[in-house]
């Protein structure tokens, strides 16, 4: 999937506005969406459980960036994530966690979240919002 | 703006809406500046919770396998010189694949469990039985609030840690492949412990919890023996 999204991004790289978002947006969307497109082909019975974030561990390759190699851009950015996470109520965070990571449509998100679809915008966006509003307030 | 555009760009930029509306909110976002901006500050946020996962090394030869896609040295085909991804940022994305999983079992019994909830249901006694030798007649009881996403503990008989060791108690939810941590326990001596906890990821029916003996400080992912174990 990683090597499918590489070949992509080059394709389309014409396409990459960096007046509209970062690279690194521009990259991680269609990366989500190459893994995306590769998890909802396979057979129900192939697909592993939902693994949250916070549960990555040692159990799952491949091997943990070695500290030297993070970006010090990176770090920063990860700093002010973690810090914004925290200050969403859980029910913020699981619904951008599943609307991000879990690969379902909107009925699915909507019946896991135990909204009516109609109401399924509003809870994603409040949260999004909620986190971006965050991200600003932490930034400055 | 109004509110039913900002909630469909939400799902916009998760990939969320269907073909037919999709169509629609792509027709509008051509005509409308402040919507494609939204859009783009959306999608900005959302990129951002990839951070959520931290970040791995990359497969050794995927590289040489994308330059050798792209023609060489990948400079000479490059449609235009613009910059190239670093491939350490790229090493997040290798985390996309792990974590774009979903059990259909898990989803199902998920939203079954959401059918038949009510407000009783969400709240959960749990009764935890020593399973080692080492903490003798230890006992404890977990009372766990889905909606509040809080516990409470309480221990009796817990043996006190040595200096290298912390028990730390776990919760098992079917949605995920490993438990969540409720956090760690100190115990400095014997006696009765009352303490509350909330767990760093949403945890939504626990089907069972364990106290295991970890190093001190407590771990990312269990890997002590269980020292109490209950449902």
């Amino acid at each position: 999937v990683l090597e499918q999204a590489f070949l992509e991004m080059w394709r389309r790289i014409r396409t990459y506005d960096p007046s509209r978002n970062r690279l690194f947006t521009w990259a991680v969307m269609i990366s989500r969406q190459n893994a995306i497109e590769r998890l909802v082909s396979r057979p129900r019975e192939d697909r592993a459980r939902f693994c949250a974030p916070d549960d990555l561990g040692a159990n799952t390759p491949p091997k943990p960036l070695e500290s030297a190699d993070k970006p010090v851009e990176w770090e920063s950015e990860r700093e002010q994530v973690e810090s914004a996470l925290g200050h969403l109520s859980w029910e913020e965070r699981e619904a951008i966690d599943l609307a991000f990571f879990g690969g379902l449509n909107q009925s699915e998100l909507a019946e896991t979240l135990a909204v009516p679809v109609s109401n399924l915008g509003t809870r994603i966006g409040r949260a999004l919002v909620n986190f971006r509003n965050l991200l600003d307030t932490g930034a400055s | 703006m109004n509110e039913q555009l900002e909630d469909q760009a939400a799902l916009f930029v998760f990939g969320l809406l269907e073909d037919r509306e999709k169509a629609g909110f792509e027709q509008r976002l051509e005509a409308d500046p402040a919507l494609r901006r939204l859009v783009d500050s959306l999608a900005e946020t959302a990129a951002r919770w990839a951070h959520r996962a931290p970040p791995r090394a990359l497969p050794p030869q995927l590289r040489e396998r994308v330059l050798g896609k792209v023609g060489g040295n990948g400079k000479a085909n490059s449609p235009r010189r613009a910059a190239w991804i670093p491939w350490l940022v790229a090493a997040a994305f290798a985390l996309m694949v792990c974590y774009l999983v979903a059990e259909r079992t898990g989803l199902r019994h998920r939203i079954r469990h959401l059918q038949q909830r009510d407000l009783f249901a969400q709240i959960q006694i749990a009764t935890l039985a020593a399973k080692s030798a080492g903490v003798g007649n230890a006992n404890a009881t977990v009372v766990w609030d889905e909606r509040k996403q809080r516990g409470l503990l309480k221990a009796t008989e817990l043996p006190a840690n040595d200096p290298e060791h912390d028990y730390q108690l776990w919760l098992f939810d079917p949605r995920y492949q490993s438990p969540v941590s409720g956090g760690v326990i100190h115990v400095t001596k014997e006696e009765p412990l009352r303490i509350s906890f909330r767990p760093a990821t949403p945890v939504r029916q626990a089907e069972r919890f364990v106290i295991t003996l970890e190093p001190k400080g407590g771990v990312s992912k269990r890997q002590g023996p269980i020292m109490l174990e209950g449902k």
